[in-house]
């Protein structure tokens, strides 16, 4: 008995694997594809399905790509969308795993991706491309200079520009009538306020963001930090950045023994009372959860003097995306006007445009100013007004590091 | 009066949290010093009437594949805890402590390598490589439940059905299995809860191919609304619960009828 059982576990096992190999997809064509022309790659993707890896965690994000996305994906294209919820640093780890296991065909066609996963991917070469430049879309409304840089990290055409964010704060002016206005003032105002303020702990990309702010603003700006790693210069303005954080740290929630363990988190401390002021790397943000009730209507935005950080989010194909035409069809649709000015209306997202506005016609350029960004959000000229690029990744990354050190631990 | 005690202890750690959750599916914007939420919302459901397709498919899917995962780790388990509830060998305490290892140590340990070894083996992405990581990870509660049936069911059963001249097969179907049930029952519901509930291999493994509800859940409960959260907590809760009470349900009604409770 005992050895029939285990010699029938043994037989499946080991036959399981070869029958899967026929259920695998025929190869993806490679390099070929960056030299056919765009209406080519239309036609071959039309009649496939394309599978969108993307960060799951926005009901109302999901809910766009689900809807408007698929239908006009498949009225337009033929292609059937399927998006997966999966966070950034998980598929890079998969992809990881995949190119050292040598496995040509993967699973994933398009990802949605940005900053030091961006720069982790094209370290290993984990990407496809450069393919940015092939997108007719990116050719007529996309300002070349608007997208060489990737925090700090070359873009190169290996992702196509999606969307733009920028920091802003968060405050109810049911119980805060005049919010600071500086670094200087913010830091008043947390003197004045024991407890009432706090940041999500870095390396959350909030609470990451937010001490970006701080580096800036107290170490003199961001331009000494555009040209790229020096180790030197941030060993001597790092300093000041940790002085200010522990200044303010007994005056935080909790006292700063403890902090947020990312933003949605302080956002339910914010939408609890709890904390005066919340922050998003999303100008929409307040607004979105206006309408989903979890904000009062009473939450405004609100940005620094001193500047406010804004970068652009992309998508990306695989080294061994399946279906790299349909990835590259569904890029170009995402950075279309029609795709933009949908993803521009809070009630659907709210997530800023990456067009040049200027090389759009009057009549597209109308149709995204009659939008109504709803009363939460700040107007694209008011961002504007204040708008400093990210740091490079490497800074990113010494800052989060030193903050535990400096701080966390201190 | 000792049973007044448990139940109050059951409805304070189970009941309580329950319908707080309820009434967070309800009121997103709950906030202190609220006793009860002053607005309710209906975006928590909608939001549930929305996705009710890609819900109900990843519950489908995570229900599969924690089934399939009971069943595997069964058949892995069955003859192995036999052995180790009827022999007495060297080193037996030490190897039966090695066989419980994948329960203790942190599936993070072993998940990346096996995640290289099962696409050289083209069995990540589908539900078999899903099936057979989950099993590697929760067979110990599988053995450790079977190991103690044999044990309490002890020899005589077996001498006494070869004795009166049944053949190891039926043997095994129909005296062994029906004795076993409870403990299979109880290493199978903790191996089912053990699938179920698990984020970081189903998705590393399933690669998002395979489906799970888990992979679903995750996302929305870092997300700020925590109506979506609540309601697919409670969808989570639901599946579980519902099945061990069926089960519950048959399996006395299936001893009743054999006079056996």
């Amino acid at each position: 008995m005992p050895r029939r059982c285990t010699l029938i576990l043994m037989l499946l096992i080991l036959v399981l694997p070869s029958l899967l190999t026929f259920a695998l997809p025929a190869r993806a064509p490679g390099d070929t594809l960056l030299k056919t022309p765009f209406a080519q790659i239309q036609e071959q993707a039309r009649g496939t399905q394309v599978r969108w890896y993307m960060f799951g965690g926005w009901a109302h994000v999901n809910t766009w790509v689900d809807t408007y996305v698929a239908k006009e994906m498949k009225k337009r294209h033929d292609i059937d969308l399927v998006r997966v919820p999966m966070d950034a640093g998980v598929f890079i780890n998969k992809l990881l795993n995949e190119k050292a296991a040598g496995r040509k065909t993967g699973s994933i066609d398009l990802l949605w991706i940005n900053g030091e996963n961006f720069k982790n991917a094209r370290e290993a070469d984990l990407l496809f491309g450069p393919f940015a430049g092939r997108l007719p879309n990116v050719q007529k409304y996309v300002d070349p200079d608007s997208i060489t840089h990737d925090f700090g990290f070359p873009v190169a055409g290996y992702e196509a520009p999606f969307g733009r964010a920028q920091f802003v704060f968060e405050y109810d002016t049911a119980r805060v009538q005049a919010p600071p206005k500086t670094i200087a003032e913010l830091r008043a105002w947390i003197m004045a306020h024991p407890g009432s303020f706090t940041y999500p702990q870095p390396p959350d990309f909030t609470g990451s963001a937010f001490i970006r702010h701080v580096f800036y603003a107290v170490t003199g700006g961001h331009e000494q930090y555009m040209t790229g790693w020096d180790p030197d210069l941030f060993a001597q303005k790092a300093p000041l950045l940790w002085d200010w954080l522990n200044d303010i740290a007994p005056f935080l929630w909790q006292k700063g023994k403890t902090y947020p363990k990312d933003s949605a988190f302080l956002d339910t401390l914010f939408s609890r009372g709890e904390a005066a002021f919340s922050m998003s790397y999303h100008p929409p943000h307040a607004q979105n959860l206006i309408l989903q009730k979890v904000y009062p209507e009473t939450v405004k935005t609100f940005v620094l003097d001193d500047g406010s950080i804004f970068n652009t989010h992309f998508t990306a194909i695989p080294f061994n995306a399946p279906n790299k035409a349909g990835a590259m069809v569904l890029a170009n649709f995402l950075i279309s006007v029609d795709a933009q000015l949908s993803k521009y209306i809070p009630e659907n997202w709210g997530d800023f445009p990456a067009l040049d506005m200027d090389r759009l016609s009057a009549q597209e350029r109308n149709r995204f100013q009659a939008v109504d960004l709803g009363s939460a959000t700040l107007q694209p000229g008011q961002l504007a007004a204040v708008a400093v690029p990210e740091i490079p990744a490497a800074y990113l990354e010494a800052l989060e590091q030193g903050w535990k050190e400096h701080v966390l631990d201190k | 009066m000792k049973h007044t005690f448990t139940l109050l202890l059951l409805a304070l750690f189970f009941a309580v949290p329950a319908g707080v959750l309820v009434l967070i599916s309800l009121a997103p914007g709950w906030r202190f010093p609220d006793v009860l939420p002053a607005a309710f919302s209906f975006s928590g459901i909608a939001f549930f009437l929305q996705q009710k397709e890609q819900i109900f498919s990843s519950l489908a899917s995570s229900f599969v594949f924690s089934l399939l995962t009971v069943g595997v780790t069964f058949f892995m388990c069955l003859v192995p805890a036999a052995v180790f509830a009827r022999n007495d060998f060297t080193g037996k305490a030490f190897l039966e402590g090695l066989l419980l290892t994948p329960a203790l140590v942190p599936p993070m340990t072993f998940a990346m390598g096996l995640h290289f070894f099962f696409i050289k083996l083209s069995l990540a992405d589908t539900l078999p490589g899903v099936v057979l990581i989950l099993a590697i990870f929760s067979y110990p509660y599988m053995f450790r439940a079977l190991v103690a049936g044999f044990q309490t069911m002890g020899e005589h059963y077996r001498i006494c059905a070869r004795n009166l001249g049944a053949g190891p097969f039926s043997i095994l179907w129909q005296v062994e299995l029906p004795l076993l049930m409870p403990a299979v029952i109880a290493g199978g519901s903790v191996v089912f809860l053990v699938a179920f509930s698990e984020y970081f291999l189903v998705f590393l493994m399933g690669g998002g191919r395979v489906a799970s509800f888990t992979g679903l859940l995750m996302p929305l409960l870092s997300s700020s609304n925590r109506s979506l959260a609540a309601v697919l907590t409670l969808i989570f809760l639901l599946l579980p619960v519902g099945l061990f009470f069926i089960l519950d349900l048959s399996l006395m009604r299936s001893f009743r009828k054999k006079g056996m409770a």
